[in-house]
């Protein structure tokens, strides 16, 4: 990373000499006689968008018209909302804890399901392995629609017609989720070199052989990564529809709120807090695991 | 042939974790099956129920009122834009207060990496129900608790990036007799500024998204007049806003990729 402020002029250097020792001369030094440290071209964009971004920001929020009043009375009550939540009960934790798991089941669920959904769907989206072209750009116009619906919406849409349960959420997170899979296993299988799919073909293998024999294995450990960054958003979807009216942890969170049994809740959170903290570290783990073996 | 003379394709050590691991992953998936006792087919075998859904009660979609509509779309962008900005700029400072390189005080470290993992692992919906607690519904608390979440986020974004800055470079500037804040100043920014840029759009995509999330729970936006149709059973509507949001997410997904492109290039 270091290397973008040293390698900058360096580039600069090899394209200007052409251009004979002047321009070589200006790009190495400033217009004080110093030494350049920075590209000052790539500087010019970069600086430009922070400004835009600068402005931008500080427009939505004076555009919003955020109150301030409510803004201060708020901090003033904080003191108390963590009053009310640190009366910790632990009344309900058998019930909070069964749709715990239930939350964590359809995680697993809708990640088994849409990692296979995905699966198939991105041999036909990767452009190195698709049988036909407009498959491929038909596909990835489907699943651009797709994803960007957020899955929760998408849990409130199949709730209507499926009714409560932890169908609907699976369901719901797994449209959103095969699509997002798909897309990131086709980016994988793009990756895998033209030159080894065409030695296969050249050897006489089949389409299927070839995907098992050489694409998925070399794109094992992307598959595997985006598994796990799929897992945890879709756990943190799994956990907060109950909140938009479908099962598991997130109705015991709202539940509690809505009785203003504050104790309950805030042992709810802290169970999915533990949970995904947990998931975090275990990733963390394997990946650093893996990158000591490969 | 015989045995020895084979060269596996695959590593043996490597072929034995993948398998592990497929093991591990079908055991909770039964596990899973049981305990929600989810069928897959159902849902396929009652697809005409699924399809009269679709075609009666959905399509065509209408939008209803453009006037709220327009607002809660501004509102939601407003949103989404203003919590990357704030939370950049809180994460910036935190996270050279949590870099392994940049720290001044170990134990901060500890403590804003504590900080910013309980920030992103509590989802940004349970956030908003804590935060209508003090402060009250209304946008307000869409901002703030998508502030906390991308804080989180960022917090650590930013960190994994500052640590990957080369030590030669740090030790270089050591040599030449630089204090903390020459070097920050001079190497670590420069050098993370686009790693940081690619996170800050990333987030900015993931709030747009989560920004309606936020707002159907209390926090204002698109979200909560979505909410309101789907509510009120007024499925053509929601649809329409629905739609709309796609619209929204996809426009700002082109815009990212393209200023990444154009930016980082």
């Amino acid at each position: 990373m270091n290397s973008i402020a040293t390698t900058a002029p360096a580039k600069m250097l090899a394209t200007g000499s052409s251009q004979g020792k002047t321009r070589q001369e200006d790009l190495l030094r400033d217009g004080r006689g110093r030494i350049r440290t920075k590209d000052p071209s790539r500087d010019r964009t970069l600086h430009l968008f922070l400004l835009a971004f600068a402005i931008l920001g500080v427009l939505a929020l004076v555009g919003m018209k955020l109150d301030m009043e409510q803004l201060i009375q708020g901090v003033g009550e904080i003191p108390t909302a963590i009053g009310k939540l640190a009366e910790l009960d632990f009344s309900q934790v058998d019930i909070t804890f069964t749709s715990l798991l239930e939350s964590v089941a359809v995680a697993i669920l809708s990640t088994v399901y849409s990692m296979l959904g995905g699966m198939v769907l991105a041999v036909f989206l990767a452009k190195n392995l698709t049988p036909m072209r407009w498959i491929s750009t038909l596909l990835s116009a489907a699943m651009t629609f797709l994803r960007a619906i957020p899955s929760i919406i998408w849990v409130l849409l199949v709730l209507v017609c499926v009714g409560f349960g932890p169908d609907a959420g699976i369901i719901g997170i797994c449209i959103f989720s095969t699509s997002f899979f798909a897309r990131s296993f086709a980016q994988c299988f793009e990756e895998v070199p033209q030159e080894t799919l065409e030695a296969l073909q050249a050897m006489g293998a089949g389409r299927v052989k070839i995907f098992f024999s050489a694409v998925l294995p070399s794109a094992l450990t992307g598959v595997i990564a985006w598994t796990s960054i799929s897992f945890e958003s879709n756990f943190e979807a799994s956990s907060v529809l109950g909140t938009v009216g479908a099962g598991g942890i997130g109705y015991v969170i709202s539940n509690s709120f809505g009785r203003y049994a504050y104790g309950q809740a805030i042992v709810a959170i802290g169970m999915v807090l533990l949970f995904t903290y947990a998931m975090e570290m275990l990733f963390t783990f394997v990946k650093e695991k893996k990158a000591r073996i490969g | 042939m015989n045995r020895h003379t084979t060269i596996p394709l695959i590593p043996r050590r490597e072929k034995i974790m993948t398998l592990l691991l497929a093991l591990g992953v079908g055991l909770l998936f039964v596990i899973s099956t049981l305990s929600t006792g989810y069928n897959p087919l159902d849902f396929l075998l009652n697809m005409e129920n699924f399809w009269d859904f679709i075609f009666q009660d959905i399509l065509p979609p209408k939008i209803a009122d453009w006037k709220t509509i327009g607002e809660g779309v501004l509102q939601t962008i407003c949103m989404a834009v203003g919590a990357s900005l704030v939370a950049s700029v809180c994460s910036l400072v935190l996270a050279f207060l949590g870099s392994n390189t940049t720290a001044p005080w170990p134990p901060l470290k500890k403590i804003v990496r504590l900080v910013a993992s309980v920030q992103r692992n509590i989802p940004s919906m349970i956030w908003t129900f804590l935060l209508i607690m003090s402060f009250g519904i209304g946008n307000l608390v869409g901002v703030l608790a998508l502030l906390i979440t991308t804080c989180g986020f960022l917090i650590r974004s930013f960190i994994e990036t500052i640590d990957e800055v080369g030590n030669e470079s740090l030790e270089a500037m050591e040599a030449v007799g630089a204090g903390r804040l020459t070097t920050i100043t001079q190497v670590i920014v420069p050098a993370c500024l686009p790693g940081f840029l690619s996170w800050l759009l990333y987030s900015l995509e993931v709030n747009i998204r989560s920004s309606t999330l936020v707002g159907a729970v209390g926090g204002g936006g698109i979200g909560l007049v979505m909410m309101g149709y789907i509510k009120q059973f007024r499925y053509h509507s929601a649809i329409g806003v629905i739609l709309l949001i796609a619209a929204i997410v996809i426009l700002v997904d082109m815009l990212t990729n393209f200023l990444r492109k154009k930016v980082l290039a």
